[in-house]
């Protein structure tokens, strides 16, 4: 109550001492105003009486833990689901909001926090199949134009003609955004859409969604860095377990605090990394080359990760991450070098023998290649090892033996779900990546490849993930640390490289880093691009 | 008419290719109004009853106006009235696509059959009008086969121009954008402000004209009468035709016309024991043509060494058989369909990239992608 007060107290006054003309439009009708919203699914109450208010000109933040109801309460926005109780207002006006066509039309336009994109097509056709003025062909040329006319003005590298299935995560993020830009709204709903874009790309970003507002465009916000918010939101709205905990102005509110309102718990945003004695070397590369069409996207990479070590990878997203991880668990085969893991050549084309040898992998799209959406959440964590004698005998699985393991996962990840039978697409994005979690450490790796592990986690779950990263690496195991958050990579690794057009040039101890150095390591990039 | 038997081609000759182009004509306009269904996310078992219900009618409405136009037309209606019931099951009430399909074709088969029996039970089989040859001034003076390719029934041009029709709407509109994106990943498109309930219910009927134009095809130029369940599996030969053709619409052309010409050889050589030495020379070219298109058409990742080989293999034994004529007596049955088996099974080879729409037979329900 005393916080709705607040919020209201402080639209009035204006959000931004600057924002002049276009906040005191906004306090006389919101752009977008929520009244007790509410929507239920099976075995959980997602939204629980959310009210929110958006004002003309304003971006507002919105925090919450996975699974907290900020992609539900959004989706019912633009449409896509429809909600059990409370009132929506565009403009000042009580809407129905029955699809998201008819969302397009009240001007809202919305960056999924999954992927809404045609794999098979190519990003111009993506782009296209949004509404537009011309109906009948589909104007490709066009649309090619304004796309490369968009992402030099945005700072926003994509490829008009690339196959979408061929993109990276972090370029397929760019043309969501791009696609919402093409579109142009007058209320835009950001749902998580820095996960995997780069500092500089997120500035200009930042930017532009400033100059937006600034024009009298709202925008919905909604990330789990915190960082990103301080930079530019005018004020955040918190929810937990379905519930508005607080609004508040961001100039009124910082970090600790935040995280606080968040988790409803005081919590460390700083980890303490670990001493151990590293042992022997589980997995060698040496000399490692992929060329593929004659591009070369990794030359001649070296290096070892030892029993009880964390080895990380730096570096922008798109410098050959994605392939090496491929290559490592067997998905490519490389054209050259040699991968040894506990001593033992892998040199066929085969991940089964990678998971065999006790490799383990969190891999970069949890939708994609993490899990199976359709099976359920049980099926989920034990699919890598359901041929165990501890649960299946003659390939005959003991339910009950299944159901106990899945459950004991379940618990001691703390992924959030009505049950281990629900589908896996029924989690909230935050906690399918949980369960991808337990599956792969729950049973005891001798090697991890975590790549961009913490993606898309809030601030308790982040910290969990490196308790759970740590205790690996306490027993022994070794664990390789892919990231493109500097702050992940120097707080968690104990050495390091950084990863620059498929090479990697200096590995550096962890103690000798700093941000500065690495920054230059990594600008190396920037001219070579 | 005889270039081709001259050149020992022996059944091959152009009155073959003339009966292969009307046999591929029904298969084809099935196949390419399912090829968009399909594309679409709908997949229709029932084709075979869209086309049982599309003769009949035609049947029917010719027999009482005497107007082939108005049998046609009457055709098409009664396919795409039992498409409106599929779409009704699938894409409202969601329900299986597999099971409404072989729902449909047990409605068609029964339905037909029972009016058929009601209205002309006591009659004397009638043999209706059918549509006449329309020849293409010039080219269809060109010597051998300008008869053969440009002097057909008008709805058999039709079906050739669908082909390209259909590559123009799914590549190059912003309908046919909607089409792949409603098949591939309909929350994308509906995100887009796509409706996915709409583009899936044209689809289908679409699916449903055209293959009951394909049904009616049978009464109106091939037969001129009605038979119960007369479409004798075409429907079925219009699926595979889709995914032989890796769901592209020049892909089911080929597919389509190899059915269509296997038909056609059957017909012409009813019975006849001894394999034709042009066989072995169909034979060898469609394993080098497999063997050109691999070359060419650099697949990505691996070369398939053993389709390679195996195709060498067959090419090669092709050419010695079909230069050495050794005398080899198999039951006709089976030789006839050695031609068609080979190009089947290249088809299905090339297929191994091609995709199936990803959410094929799978209802659209919104957050569930
Ligand atoms: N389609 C669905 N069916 C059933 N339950 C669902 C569905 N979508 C979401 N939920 C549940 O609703 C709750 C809220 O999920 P939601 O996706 O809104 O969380 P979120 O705040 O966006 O989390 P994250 O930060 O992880 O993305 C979760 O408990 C989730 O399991
Ligand atoms: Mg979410």
């Amino acid at each position: 109550m005393t916080n709705r007060g607040a919020a209201r107290e402080e639209l009035a006054t204006g959000t931004r001492a600057a924002g002049s003309r276009a906040a005191a439009d906004g306090q006389a009708v919101p752009a977008l105003e929520l009244v007790g919203i509410s929507k239920a699914f099976p075995g959980v109450l997602a939204n629980d009486g959310v009210s929110l208010r958006v004002a003309r000109g304003e971006i507002l933040g919105l925090l919450g833990e996975n699974g907290a109801g900020k992609t539900t309460l959004m989706n019912i926005v633009y449409g896509l689901y429809q909600p059990d109780g409370g009132e929506i207002l565009v403009g000042g006006e009580r809407v129905a909001i029955r699809s998201p066509q008819h969302a397009v039309e009240l001007g809202i336009g919305m960056v999924h926090q999954h992927f809404m994109l045609v794999p098979d097509m190519t990003v111009a056709e993506n782009v296209a199949l949004s509404p537009s003025r011309s109906p009948g062909l589909s104007r490709l040329d066009d649309v090619t134009r304004s796309l490369e006319e968009l992402s030099s003005r945005f700072g926003l590298e994509v490829e008009p003609t690339a196959v979408v299935e061929d993109l990276p995560v972090g370029a397929c993020q760019r043309v969501e955004i791009i696609k919402l830009l093409h579109r142009g709204a007058d209320l835009l709903i950001l749902d998580e859409p820095t996960a995997a874009l780069t500092p500089p790309e997120w500035r200009e970003l930042s930017a532009f969604l400033r100059s937006l507002a600034d024009r009298g465009s709202s925008v919905i916000f909604i990330t789990h860095k915190l960082d990103e918010l301080f930079g530019v939101a005018d004020r955040c709205t918190v929810l937990r377990d379905g519930r508005v905990v607080g609004s508040v102005p961001i100039s009124e509110t910082d970090k600790p605090s935040l995280a606080r309102m968040m988790v409803g718990r005081e919590i460390t945003l700083r980890v303490d990394r670990p001493m151990v004695e590293p042992g022997e070397p589980v997995l060698e590369v040496d000399g490692l080359t992929l060329v593929e069409d004659g591009r070369t996207i990794l030359e001649d990479v070296d290096f070892r990760v030892r029993a009880g070590e964390v080895f990380g990878v730096a570096g922008v997203g798109g410098n050959g991450q994605n392939e090496l991880v491929e290559v490592l668990i067997g998905l490519r085969s490389a054209t050259a070098g040699e991968i040894r893991l506990g001593g033992r050549r892998l040199d066929r084309l085969d991940p089964s023998e990678f998971v065999r040898q006790g490799g383990a992998v969190i891999p970069e799209d949890r939708q994609h290649e993490g899990v199976a959406l359709e099976l359920s959440v049980l099926d989920n964590l034990l699919m890598r090892e359901f041929d165990r004698p501890s649960f299946s005998r003659w390939g005959v699985i003991d339910p009950d033996k299944a159901r106990g393991r899945a459950e004991r996962l379940v618990a001691e990840y703390d992924v959030r779900t009505p049950g281990v039978g629900v589908p896996m697409r029924q989690l909230s994005g935050g906690n399918q990546q949980k369960a991808v979690l337990a599956r792969e450490l729950g049973r005891d790796p001798r090697l991890v490849i975590a790549f961009q592990p913490t993606r898309g986690l809030d601030v308790g779950a982040i910290e969990f993930v490196y308790r759970k990263l740590n205790e690996q690496k306490r027993a022994g195991v070794a664990i390789l640390l892919i990231s493109f958050e500097l702050d992940e990579i120097l707080s968690m690794t104990d050495r390091f490289t950084v990863m620059v057009g498929g090479r990697f040039p200096r590995v550096l101890e962890a103690d000798e880093a700093d941000p500065e150095t690495v920054g230059l390591l990594m600008g190396g990039e920037a001219e070579r691009a | 008419m005889t270039v081709l038997a001259d050149l020992g081609f022996g059944p091959f000759d152009t009155a073959w290719l003339a009966t292969a182009l009307v046999l591929t004509t029904p298969i084809l306009l099935a196949a390419v109004g399912e090829l968009i269904s399909e594309r679409a996310g709908v997949l229709n078992v029932g084709l075979e009853g869209f086309m049982l219900a599309g003769a009949f009618f035609a049947y029917l409405a010719t027999w009482g106006t005497g107007s082939l136009v108005v049998g046609v037309l009457a055709g098409i209606v009664g396919g795409m009235l039992l498409a409106t019931v599929m779409a009704l099951l699938c894409v409202e009430a969601k329900a299986d696509q597999i099971v409404s399909g072989v729902g449909i074709n047990l409605v068609a088969f029964g339905l037909t059959a029972y009016l058929f029996d009601e209205i002309f039970g006591d009659l004397a089989q009638t043999v209706v009008p059918t549509v006449g040859n329309v020849s293409i001034p010039l080219v269809s003076k060109i010597p051998e086969f300008g008869g053969v390719l440009f002097e057909q029934d008008p709805i058999l041009y039709l079906s050739f121009l669908l082909v390209p029709a259909a590559w123009f709407l799914l590549y190059r509109t912003k309908w046919g954008l909607a089409i792949r994106a409603a098949g591939e990943m309909p929350a994308a498109a509906d995100t887009a402000g796509i409706s996915i309930r709409r583009i899936r219910w044209m689809a289908v009927l679409t699916a449903g004209g055209l293959a009951a134009l394909g049904g009616a095809y049978l009464v109106i130029v091939e037969v001129a009468i009605f038979r119960q369940g007369m479409t004798a599996g075409r429907g079925f030969l219009a699926l595979v035709a889709v995914i032989f053709g890796r769901w592209h619409p020049f892909g089911v052309l080929g597919a389509a016309f190899v059915l269509g010409a296997t038909d056609a050889l059957q017909l012409r050589l009813a019975d006849d024991d001894q394999v034709p030495q042009a066989v072995w020379g169909v034979v060898a070219i469609i394993a080098a043509a497999f063997l050109v298109h691999q070359v060419l058409v650099r697949q990505r990742g691996e070369p398939r060494w053993t389709a390679l080989a195996l195709a060498s293999l067959v090419a090669v034994s092709g050419i010695v058989l079909f230069a050495t004529t050794p005398h080899v007596d198999l039951p006709s049955q089976v030789w006839r369909s050695l031609p068609y088996l080979l190009a089947l099974v290249v088809l299905a080879s090339a297929v191994a990239k091609a995709r199936m729409p990803s959410k094929l037979t799978l209802p659209y329900i919104r957050g569930e992608g």
